[in-house]
């Protein structure tokens, strides 16, 4: 856009207090120009470059020397007064150099004309132009409510390879739960995703990437439902926002169709979904209920003990002389309870002399509690073959599908213990420890990305240092990008979560939070206009972060175009 | 090489034979704004009385002047006020920065050289808003040399004109340097220093510079009249007074009031500070006190001003008005302020001016007390706003003091 077209709103300040620099500048306008934080504006600069800068912050000053002229201008007090004449004032923006077209950064000079930009400049100054593997993250929206301007709406497109590795990978979104919309995020972000893998789909190239998707249920039937469209019936006007909502989608680029591929597992007989809808699923191929047997689960064991502290590894001991070749003939439920109630007796062999009774007796206690607890889950056998057993389906699972395993109703044991047996099946399956034919390795996918929301609860910083869970989360974090194993987690509050974990996601999404939570040290890097921002931020905007940005975008995303089971 | 304005003159006048070459004494150079030297107390500073005749058409007893209560006027004109149809439109403030730039000797005697920047300019207020009018602001830069320096008796004018033409060519190369137009509006001459103290010349210098001030002032005041801005909805309000004394010098139009007395039709002249001695009663005894207890919101009567040595042929309607509480200022007079009406035409005739209209003024100008600008001026309590703010936008195209004694 040439100078004549873009709209010249003011000019850099430079005094001696507050200089502009390479880094930021601040620029004075009227007070009536409505601005917003993250917008984006253009500053001609010397030897006839243009800087572009970030908005940070605005401020409104006026002439007034202190507080008390604005007190005694107001006739000391008297809220019926009415002054003809307006204080002189102006709104000073700080915003931040993101880039020099010409890379000159020396600071801005003094009365610099300082203009809106184009939606290709803006684009250029965020660094999306030219993004090489795009995938849709959001949408901005810049200039909203600025006269004489047209607001701009600009897909934002970040390059997969730094989402979904190899060259980044794993992703962190943050946001107080019913206000940041963190699933919903999610789902759009994994939706977009999903379009790319479906047109690569028939593509034969031996380089082609592929990507299966496990998404893990912890809300009601919130994701039982995703590749069914979205009714939109809790809407005022379902049919506008339809259209709207599809409208938006059609602009990002991507298809306004829910998700396809998708296969349902839902534990035995603890679901919120309702019998029927169930058996339309399982009748319509698209659901299964699954279980866990002993021989499915016996090298799992540890999984249940996630979240005890067993510092004197005790438990881990146990483990270990169960799964021992002495044990090898025991294959379900019934006996090997039996067998570890009878080294809960006191006076009985312990066929271990370091393991004591009572912590026979603490095993025994935890384990038949998880197993009564669920009971319906763990059976002895499934001769008809009627339940599906996770690791096999996972250890089958082919590219493009999506599988969505419901762990909502179990408690928090058991969800950790599902969690973690999926994961732990996962990351084998990636480490090439199962076999194939020829055709079903074909159909294998390159990466699994795997989206677990309420993340605290399996890779808390307060989580014991010896939990198998933590461990494998941990790994996946640290060495998912280069086996394919992609992990998107959601939970509250960021600060919660293991710095590892956090440390290693190359995308950070900050939705809705509170003021506690960013006055914690997990935000000491954000700008703190920006954390201010983030306690007021909408559902349908996060505030995201990702290494090919040259700052943190405020984006928008469109509402979910698959069917949501909100209680 | 441009080495300064007093290496120029003195250059330029030793190889004249119009001039009498004079030694320069490369005197420190100084502002007489910041430094100590003698500055009006008050904005209506001269040997002046105002004697207690009424000039107004209401009447007032005459043994006892009586105040009169605006408060309801101002609420009622607070209510239904109109930002689009202010009453006061247009502010003018006009102000000078003087310097002291060097001594020069000739014929046995020093003569001081000043030098003045002076801004006179005009703020419109549209819809609450002060807007700067461009044509409307006069900065110039002005020199001020002793008048005898001139040996000759004649065509005095067109040689100081051509000596200041030559003198701005020099300063191209400054503008260029600091990419910043500088030129002299005028080479000013003071005169008649026979027997007078070297404090006495520098005031005559200096004022000059006031008196070139002051024209500036009357012909801002024609432009607005020329261009038909005021009128009885549209009035300019004046920082300062409106008695204008009697020029020797200078433009001829704008020398005697009484020739330019009704583009006055429609202006006020508003002093923050005036002498409280100069009001006094029939018989000539001030009463300061009159003025002191006023209460807020109050008026006094509008008084006849006349001054034939001062302002000769010229009236004035005169009151004062209290536009805060007492006990929010730090002086008796704080709060209160001075307005000057020229009587014209009828008002003249008569020698009174409308009570109704003064009412009026009064009433808008009450309301003209919010806001303030406490804490940025210690007349905060007496200053319009409009005022403040048009005596900053004129500062703020001041060159620095450093800047301008550069120059020489």
């Amino acid at each position: 856009m040439s100078t004549e077209q873009s709209q010249l709103i003011g000019k850099v300040i430079a005094t001696e207090k507050a200089p502009t620099t390479i880094d930021s500048f601040g620029f004075w306008t009227k007070p009536d120009l409505i601005l917003n934080p993250f917008d984006i504006v253009k500053v001609r600069h010397i030897n006839g470059s243009w800087s572009y800068g970030v908005i940070e912050d605005i401020s409104h000053l006026t002439d007034s020397a202190s507080f008390l002229t604005d007190f005694i201008s107001n006739d000391f007090g008297d809220l019926t007064v009415h002054a003809p004449t307006l204080r002189i004032g102006m709104n000073y923006v700080k915003a931040n150099v993101i880039l020099n077209d010409k890379n000159i950064y020396t600071p801005l000079c003094s009365n610099s004309e300082v203009y809106l930009a184009s939606a290709a400049e803006i684009e250029k100054a965020l660094g999306l132009d030219n993004v090489k593997n795009p995938l849709v993250c959001g949408y901005l929206e810049m200039y909203e409510n600025t006269t004489g301007q047209e607001p701009v709406f600009l897909p934002v497109k970040l390059n997969s390879k730094f989402i979904i590795g190899p060259e980044g990978a794993h992703l962190n979104i943050s946001g107080i739960s019913g206000l940041a919309a963190k699933t919903s995020y999610a789902m759009f972000l994994l939706k977009a995703i999903q379009d790319i893998y479906n047109q690569k789909q028939d593509s034969e190239d031996e380089n082609d990437d592929s990507a299966a998707f496990i998404f893990f249920n912890v809300k009601g039937c919130d994701l039982l439902s995703i590749d069914e469209a979205n009714d939109f019936k809790d809407e005022e006007n379902p049919g506008q926002e339809r259209k709207k909502t599809e409208q938006i989608y059609e602009k990002l680029g991507l298809e306004p169709t829910p998700f396809n591929n998708v296969h349902y597992y839902i534990p035995h007989q603890s679901t919120h979904l309702p019998e029927k809808d169930l058996k339309t699923k399982i009748k319509a191929d698209k659901a299964k209920e699954y279980v866990y047997t002993y021989e499915d689960v016996k090298d799992n064991l540890d999984l249940m003990f996630a979240d005890i502290d067993d510092s004197a590894q005790t438990m881990d001991s146990i483990i270990t002389h169960i799964n021992s070749d002495d044990l090898k003939h025991i294959d379900n439920w019934k006996s090997i309870l039996d067998y570890i109630k009878d080294k809960t007796l006191a006076g009985g062999r312990s066929g271990d002399r370091e393991i004591t009774v009572a912590s026979w007796r603490k095993f025994y206690r935890l384990i038949r509690k998880n197993i009564y607890a669920n009971q319906h889950i763990f059976k002895d056998s499934d001769v008809n073959g009627r339940f599906a057993r996770l690791h096999e389906v996972l250890s089958e699972i082919k590219k493009n599908q999506i599988y969505v395993i419901d762990i909502a109703k179990l408690n928090e044991e058991m969800q950790s213990f599902v969690f973690g047996c999926a994961v732990r099946t996962i990351c084998s399956f990636q480490l090439g420890e199962y076999e194939y034919d020829e055709d079903t390795e074909k159909d294998k996918p390159r990466k699994i990305i795997i989206f677990i929301d309420e993340l605290n609860k399996y890779a808390s910083k307060d989580a014991p240092k010896n939990s198998p869970l933590l461990r494998q989360i941990l790994d996946i974090a640290e060495r998912g990008r280069s086996l394919g194993i992609i992990l998107f987690g959601a939970e509250q509050f960021r600060s919660a979560i293991h710095d590892r974990v956090t440390g290693n996601c190359s995308t950070h999404a900050y939705g809705r939070t509170n003021s506690i939570e960013t006055a914690k040290n997990d935000y000491k890097a954000v700008p703190s206009v920006y954390k201010n921002i983030m306690t007021r931020l909408k559902q349908g905007e996060y505030i995201i972060q990702n290494p090919i940005l040259r700052s943190m975008l405020h984006i928008k995303f469109p509402k979910p175009i698959y069917k949501q089971n909100k209680q | 090489m441009f080495k300064g304005i007093m290496d120029f003159l003195q250059e330029t006048c030793k190889g004249s034979s119009d001039f009498i070459p004079f030694r320069s004494y490369r005197t420190e150079k100084f502002s007489y704004d910041t430094s100590n030297s003698p500055r009006f107390k008050y904005d209506d500073d001269t040997d002046k009385k105002i004697c207690g005749i009424i000039a107004e058409t209401d009447s007032f007893p005459s043994s006892k002047p009586q105040y009169r209560d605006l408060t309801e006027r101002a609420a009622r004109t607070q209510e239904n006020y109109d930002p689009a149809h202010p009453l006061f439109t247009y502010f003018l403030d006009g102000s000078r920065h003087v310097y002291k730039v060097d001594d020069i000797a000739f014929n046995g005697k020093i003569f001081p050289v000043t030098a003045g920047q002076i801004g006179v300019g005009c703020l419109k207020r549209i819809n609450k808003f002060m807007q700067p009018q461009p044509h409307l602001l006069y900065h110039e830069l002005v020199l001020v040399l002793p008048g005898n320096m001139y040996s000759r008796s004649f065509r005095e004018e067109a040689v100081f004109s051509s000596l200041k033409n030559k003198l701005n060519e020099k300063l191209k190369t400054i503008s260029k340097k600091l990419n910043y137009f500088i030129s002299f509006a005028d080479i000013l001459l003071y005169r008649d220093t026979q027997g007078l103290t070297p404090e006495k010349i520098e005031d005559k210098a200096i004022a000059k510079i006031q008196d070139r001030m002051i024209e500036l002032e009357k012909k801002l005041v024609r432009e607005l009249v020329s261009e038909s801005r005021l009128n009885q909805e549209s009035y300019l309000i004046k920082d300062g007074p409106l008695e204008y004394k009697s020029m020797r010098s200078g433009d001829e139009r704008f020398r005697e009031l009484r020739k330019i007395e009704n583009n006055y039709k429609y202006v006020l002249g508003i002093s923050k500070s005036f002498n409280p001695e100069s009001i006094c009663d029939r018989k000539g005894k001030p009463i300061a006190d009159f003025i002191a207890k006023l209460e807020p919101f109050h008026r006094t009567p509008a008084f006849l001003y006349e001054n034939e040595d001062y302002c000769p042929g010229v009236s004035f309607a005169v009151w004062y008005l209290r536009l805060r509480q007492n006990g929010q200022t730090l002086s008796p007079f704080d709060g209160i302020i001075k307005i000057e009406k020229l009587l014209v035409k009828e008002e003249k005739e008569n020698k009174k001016m409308d009570s109704e209209r003064i009412d009026t003024i009064s009433a808008y100008l009450l309301n003209e007390r919010c806001p303030t600008c406490y804490g940025r001026d210690r007349r905060w309590a007496n200053h319009l706003y409009p005022i403040f703010v048009t005596e900053e936008y004129i500062k703020s195209r001041y060159l620095s003091t450093d800047t301008f004694l550069r120059l020489f």
